[in-house]
């Protein structure tokens, strides 16, 4: 990460109150975690919307994701491009969480238990979130990402890593099933 | 408007917030200052350990060169006791420095060499 000294320099003199994501990101990195405190408190509430949704209204584990993914952007912080959107590198980290904790779930057997606690909590939710349901968890980011967050899919390949390619092949897929149940 | 599109719109103006995001927040925080102490913590005892491990790696290396040194001496002082004979040699170096000093020598100025580098 490589910034001219008098930009750095006036960065850490801004009051990490009035300054941009990439400012915050420099003053976490020279004087501290407790200045990541504002990121968490600016993208809390949008993580926990995006897990809620991928989770189908689980909000323990919805919860715990958005947790997990400001612990290892933190973690990861000295790899982030300063040139880089901040907040789509969040998603992309993001989108990892929730494919480890999928992933553990489904390790200890606990996903059937909490498909079905959803299901019951989901019966307040939009029907946009039972037709991803039937999607597996790449399909379902990319459906949610594209027409919930109106990204593109050059965006989400960025975010995801997924290639172009495979994100058209995953949207056809999804289209499908989603117009069986429509 | 599809009913896929109405069921986005719907979705979209659905708001979801943490029920205690102060808490949240503040977890977070605490929990990330606290790896941020511990990974300081890690970075200092890394440099020790670095510290320690040039040190003895240097160690390992002269004792190598040394041992090496021992052990080539005797062949280089039947060298050139043959060198000698053969009339290779007009001047008599055997006698002039010992050869185990000047594997020696050797040894130890590739040791500082690189000590100093």
């Amino acid at each position: 990460m490589t910034l001219g000294g008098g930009l750095q320099k006036n960065i850490l003199k801004a009051d990490a109150r009035h300054v941009d994501d990439r400012q915050v990101v420099l003053l976490t990195l020279e004087r501290g975690g407790h200045h990541y405190g504002e990121l968490v408190q600016k993208y809390a509430d949008f993580l926990f919307s995006l897990a809620m949704r991928l989770t189908h209204g689980d909000r323990f584990l919805a919860e715990d994701i958005a947790q997990e993914t400001f612990m290892r952007s933190f973690k990861y912080l000295h790899r982030f491009d300063i040139k880089q959107n901040y907040k789509k590198w969040l998603i992309g980290i993001f989108y990892n969480c929730f494919k480890d904790a999928v992933k553990k779930q489904r390790y200890d057997g606990a996903l059937d238990e909490n498909m079905v606690a959803s299901e019951n909590s989901a019966a307040d939710y939009s029907g946009f979130l039972d037709l991803l349901r039937p999607l597996d968890e790449d399909t379902k980011t990319v459906f949610t990402l594209k027409y919930l967050y109106e990204y593109t899919n050059a965006e989400i390949a960025e975010i995801t890593g997924i290639t172009e390619r495979r994100l058209k092949e995953n949207i056809r897929r999804g289209k499908e099933i989603i117009n069986e149940q429509i | 408007m599809s009913r896929f599109d109405m069921l986005v719109r719907k979705e979209q103006a659905r708001e979801y917030r943490l029920d205690h995001k102060p808490a949240f927040v503040s977890r977070v925080l605490g929990e990330l200052i606290a790896q941020d102490l511990h990974s300081e913590r890690l970075r200092m005892s890394q440099t020790r350990f670095d510290i320690i491990q040039t040190y003895a790696s240097y160690c390992l290396i002269y004792l190598i060169l040394a041992s090496v040194a021992l052990f080539i001496s005797p062949y280089v002082s039947d060298l050139l006791t043959y060198m000698q004979f053969v009339d290779l040699m007009s001047y008599d170096i055997q006698f002039a420095v010992p050869p185990y000093l000047l594997a020696l020598t050797l040894a130890g100025s590739i040791w500082v060499a690189h000590f100093k580098t």
